[in-house]
């Protein structure tokens, strides 16, 4: 067996103080809401941005906290993605997800990084690796729960769940390891830290703090954007030279097209 | 031009006609091989193809690139030079487009990160902000062990990194496999890998005048996101890879100021 393994799963071992080898009972409950319909809102610990992603099978919204309003950034549907800015009132610019990876795109409007919002944040993505709005490095192997204990962060106790992804490299070893403990209070999940275990150390690198997480997806936030004008993403064509973008209807056209 | 167009179709080429060996080691790389596995080396390069305009019009809106000022050859479509010096875990790495270098330097824990700026035919260096003193950030060494190790641009980290052990290249990477060697006309000689994924085929060619590595080739084949076809191209001339560290080079430039993370 390799040894980095050895040390490693001590050093996850003294991360918690006792084993019980079952995810809490809540954590199925979660896992089935990411595959179905979610509210999900949360920040991390020392930044300041906050981020509200619901969604359900077919389709997913990523907004962001601005002066106690929630803001719409990103809408993902099934084979569409459409970004929101703001110039006097809300807007958005629609793209296929098919030509996601196109050469064609300006990169002034960053279409990759607009899809990336859409993803859930790594540390929940435990609970949901096939989430298909969310990519994984490929050195990085599919999470193991690794056991379930009480944990003390500042004054407060909770219940942990860990679970640990390995880092592989291209000699078949394992390189370092990601553990994710993810905290419940009282059965609801409350916070999310991440670890890096390598070479002896473990490095603590994120505080997820959620402020929000249950089943249902928010129709409201999606229908308030009924009347939002929706124009097509910038293609390297005539419009592009004219900075004449081409109006393509409103959002709820456009979503009601879907259904 | 032409010579360029024609060094890519002799490599594709030379791939049709071989059969891929899955060797690890060729004769002439193993030198280079060796000082990358001790981390003792200096390394430095000109990448003379131009970079892809990375804009889909001609005009760039100003104040949306001007964040971007760190990426200028995307933008002027001019090669640049480098280099990379390594002493164990300490490390410097410097991109240099004439008048403005990013540069880093790692010693031990901390991370320092400046510029080279030359106004009026004098050289400075400065932090990015524009001050005497840099202030070290921690190495944060999860970036690496997840997306493998950076030398500089993308290119430059993908065609030196194959020379790597692969301890040090994060799984999911191409693969490398030697193909084959021979001799060219002009007295120089190279040996060729190849790397083949769902995602695309990439051919290196490592050529030597001798003993001595003094050139880097590569053409791929990729398809993109949206399923085009894209090529690219890209040759680094080897100035100097040696088995000595450059010492100069790890420690801060005169002038500038370290501020480190340890007490």
């Amino acid at each position: 067996m390799n040894w980095k393994k050895i040390v490693a799963g001590v050093f996850a071992c003294g991360l918690m103080m006792g084993t019980v080898s079952a995810q809490q009972p809540a954590a199925a409950e979660y896992q089935n809401m990411l595959q179905q319909d979610f509210v999900l809102s949360y920040g991390y610990e020392g930044k300041t941005e906050k981020v509200r992603i619901t969604g359900d099978a077919g389709k997913r919204m990523t907004a962001i906290l601005q002066e106690n309003l929630w803001y719409p950034k990103v809408l993902g549907t099934n084979d569409k993605i459409y970004q929101f800015y703001i110039e006097k009132v809300t807007k958005a610019k629609v793209l296929p997800l098919n030509m996601l990876g196109s050469d064609k795109l300006s990169p002034d409007e960053k279409w990759t990084e607009k899809k990336d919002r859409l993803a859930l944040p790594e540390e929940l993505a435990v609970l949901a690796w096939q989430d298909k709005w969310t990519s994984h490095p490929q050195s990085l192997g599919a999470p193991a729960f690794s056991g379930s204990s009480k944990r003390q962060v500042g004054s407060d106790e909770y219940d942990c769940d860990q679970y640990i992804c390995d880092i592989r490299n291209q000699a078949g070893g394992v390189s370092g390891q990601l553990a994710y403990n993810l905290l419940y209070k009282d059965g609801k999940l409350v916070k999310a830290q991440k670890y890096l275990l390598y070479k002896g150390k473990q490095q603590l690198l994120s505080t997820l703090d959620i402020m929000e997480f249950k089943a249902g997806v928010d129709e409201g936030a999606i229908s308030k954007l009924n009347d939002v004008k929706v124009y097509k993403a910038e293609l390297g064509d005539i419009n592009d030279l004219l900075d004449n973008p081409v109006e393509e209807g409103t959002m709820g056209g456009a979503l009601n097209a879907q259904k | 031009m032409r010579r360029n167009k024609w060094m890519a179709a002799a490599v594709l080429g030379a791939f049709t006609l071989c059969l891929p060996f899955n060797m690890a080691s060729a004769g002439k790389l193993d030198a280079y091989r060796n000082m990358l596995a001790q981390r003792n080396c200096t390394i430095s390069y000109e990448n003379i193809t131009p970079a892809e305009r990375e804009h889909n019009r001609d005009s760039s809106n100003l104040s949306a690139t001007f964040g971007r000022m760190s990426t200028p050859p995307l933008y002027t479509h001019k090669g640049y030079k480098g280099m990379v010096v390594m002493q164990g875990e300490d490390r410097y790495v410097e991109t240099n487009y004439g008048d403005y270098s990013k540069c880093q330097l790692k010693k031990g824990s901390d991370v320092y990160d400046f510029k080279r700026e030359v106004k009026k035919g004098k050289e400075t260096w400065k932090s990015f902000d524009g001050k005497a003193t840099v202030v070290a950030s921690e190495f944060q060494p999860e970036k690496e062990l997840l997306y493998g190790e950076s030398f500089g641009t993308s290119d430059v980290s993908r065609l030196l990194g194959v020379m790597l052990p692969k301890d040090r290249i994060p799984a999911g990477q191409p693969v490398y496999n030697y193909v084959g060697a021979g001799n060219l006309p002009n007295g120089q000689s190279y040996e060729d890998y190849k790397a083949s994924s769902a995602a695309g085929l990439e051919a290196v060619r490592y050529y030597f005048d001798g003993t001595k590595l003094v050139r880097i080739a590569s053409a791929s084949y990729s398809r993109n996101g949206a399923g085009q076809l894209v090529g690219r191209k890209c040759i680094l001339k080897i100035m100097d890879f040696s088995g000595t560290p450059d010492s100069s080079k790890l420690s801060m430039p005169a002038g500038l100021k370290a501020k480190s993370l340890q007490k």
